[in-house]
């Protein structure tokens, strides 16, 4: 997963190179290069590895540390689907629904979406619009304070719609967002905003649930 | 630190302006927040208002709120949100009628929760004319007369010394009132009052009133009985008083576990008036000779 967010970044940067070659109006530039984008030489401070690779992170004694301006959060638990989520029943899928926004606050603070992507569908455009450029931050050495994703209420009326999926109504907020670059300089920064109804579409496919889409609602 | 790898066949020059821009779009990703989600997938089916008025910022049907309104910038709140500064000149001018609005925050909880949580949802926003179809809005408006009505328990007072004290001597007089909490039900919402004693009037019963103050005085000790206090009085005629107190409450209420807002007017409840009697003093010298002046003092 983190291998093909590279290469979403390296297409980027391809396009990038088109598109100055041809203002240059240099032909024999235009044949991309085949590996544009070599995992950069990761300049980040020491601490920042444990959060870019929770894989091999030893969880007994892990202890969690959110991240700082000094660099991001380390031993963040990964996210496990809690039993109750695989259930088809309106709680299995509210605690579907809510599980998925744990998800949420894990790519924030850690810049892997694996865990959302495994019971999402890969077309999910709130998701790569999300993972996309907070996965490229990580990569890149940055980090994120703050981000998570609080859970005020949850609801679902539990009707299946035509096309088979469900819908549940969440009540989230989102603490401040600051990001952080390689260097240490501050990146984005957003302000914590009222808690704001969410929705969360999933389908009951082989004896669990995958979520279509989650998206905050509308309100501009 | 990244680099374009060598080998496309590119002249030098435009490899160099491409590694320079290579990196501007790493150093400043634009993180975004969830809440911009939104924007990708082409906003919602909240067709925006079609009520009549401001009343609920959103009426359309497939709305997943539920609203509540609550009483916006109130004087701890001014201090806080500079929006109040902009929104209550404007609430206070009034609307096409002239009469003042008031200024709410809307609450929303999502609709058909099992239990409605309440979070703040937008405002301060200014309500004109139509009333907003809101509990919240109802209790407010009764909860001053509710508070007029409810038990509050008086405050229990007294005199030192009493109930004789003496013409010309400092009579010190107490009060002691306790905060009191008050949970009632109105409209089918759960309303807890708490009024919290704030002023005095006494009435020494010579025709003296002094308040309303916010001292209540305190007991004196029994050795220093008789010093001036803040509360105590000096009775220049003798004859049987009655002394009263009036304890002043101002009241909060909060619904549902709500913030505590404040009740418009004050509690004045008297506590039970006490009989003081005031004697006269006479100070003699019983040093005369009853012998040589039968008229003296005693004799």
């Amino acid at each position: 997963m983190r291998h093909t967010t590279v290469e979403q970044h390296g297409k980027h940067r391809v396009i990038l190179a088109l598109l100055i070659a041809g203002a240059l109006a240099l032909a024999g530039c235009s044949s991309p290069p085949k590996t544009a984008a070599t995992t950069p030489p990761v300049s980040a401070p020491p601490t920042s590895e444990p959060a870019t690779t929770p894989a091999p992170t030893p969880s007994t004694a892990a202890v969690y540390k959110p991240a700082t301006d000094k660099g991001p959060a380390e031993n963040v638990p990964v996210p496990a689907l809690p039993e109750k989520a695989k259930e088809f029943s309106k709680e299995g899928f509210i605690a579907f629904a809510e599980y998925w926004y744990t998800t949420l606050s894990y790519v924030y603070e850690t810049g892997d979406s694996d865990p959302m992507m495994a019971i999402t569908d890969p077309d999910c455009k709130t998701c790569a619009f999300i993972n996309d450029p907070i996965g490229q931050l990580y990569e890149g050495g940055g980090w994120i304070v703050g981000g998570q994703m609080t859970v005020i209420q949850s609801t679902s009326q539990f009707v299946e719609a035509i096309d088979g999926s469900f819908e549940a109504t969440l009540m989230v907020q989102q603490a401040k967002v600051v990001a952080f670059k390689a260097d240490g300089s501050r990146g984005s920064e957003h302000l914590q905003q009222a808690a704001r109804a969410n929705t969360v579409i999933a389908s009951y496919v082989d004896e669990k649930w995958r979520a279509r889409t989650a998206e905050p609602i509308g309100e501009g | 630190m990244d680099s374009i790898p060598f080998g496309n066949g590119c002249i030098l020059l435009p490899l160099i302006v491409v590694q320079a821009l290579s990196v501007v779009p790493l150093a400043d990703i634009e993180i975004p927040k969830w809440n911009d989600a939104s924007v990708v997938v082409g906003g919602n089916d909240e067709s925006g208002n079609q009520g009549t008025s401001d009343d609920q910022p959103s009426t359309g049907p497939d709305d997943k709120y539920i609203y509540q309104s609550r009483v916006a910038c109130t004087e701890g709140d001014q201090a806080i949100f500079p929006t109040c500064a902009t929104v209550m000149p404007e609430c206070l001018a009034g609307g096409e009628d002239g009469k003042p609005g008031t200024a709410i925050y809307w609450y929303a909880s999502l609709k058909g929760a099992a239990s409605p949580v309440w979070v703040f949802h937008s405002g301060p926003v200014c309500v004109f004319g139509e009333k907003p179809r809101d509990l919240l809005a109802e209790i407010a408006g009764q909860i001053a007369s509710e508070f007029q009505r409810l038990p509050i328990a008086a405050a229990e007072f007294g005199s030192q010394p009493g109930p004789h004290t003496l013409r010309g001597k400092e009579t010190n007089v107490w009060a002691n009132a306790s905060t009191q909490t008050f949970n009632l039900t109105m409209i089918g919402q759960k309303v807890t009052i708490t009024a919290t004693p704030v002023a005095y009037t006494w009435s020494y019963g010579d025709g003296t009133i002094w308040g309303p103050t916010p001292i209540h005085g305190a007991p004196l000790n029994k050795d220093r009985i008789g010093e001036q206090t803040q509360t105590s009085h000096v009775y220049t005629e003798t004859g049987r008083l009655t002394i009263g107190l009036i304890t002043h409450f101002n009241g909060t209420y909060t619904v549902n576990g709500g913030p505590e807002l404040p009740i418009p007017g004050q509690g004045n409840i008297p506590s039970a008036s006490q009989p003081l009697t005031v004697w006269r003093a006479e100070t003699n010298l019983y040093a005369d000779d009853c012998i040589v002046n039968p008229n003296g003092i005693g004799c």
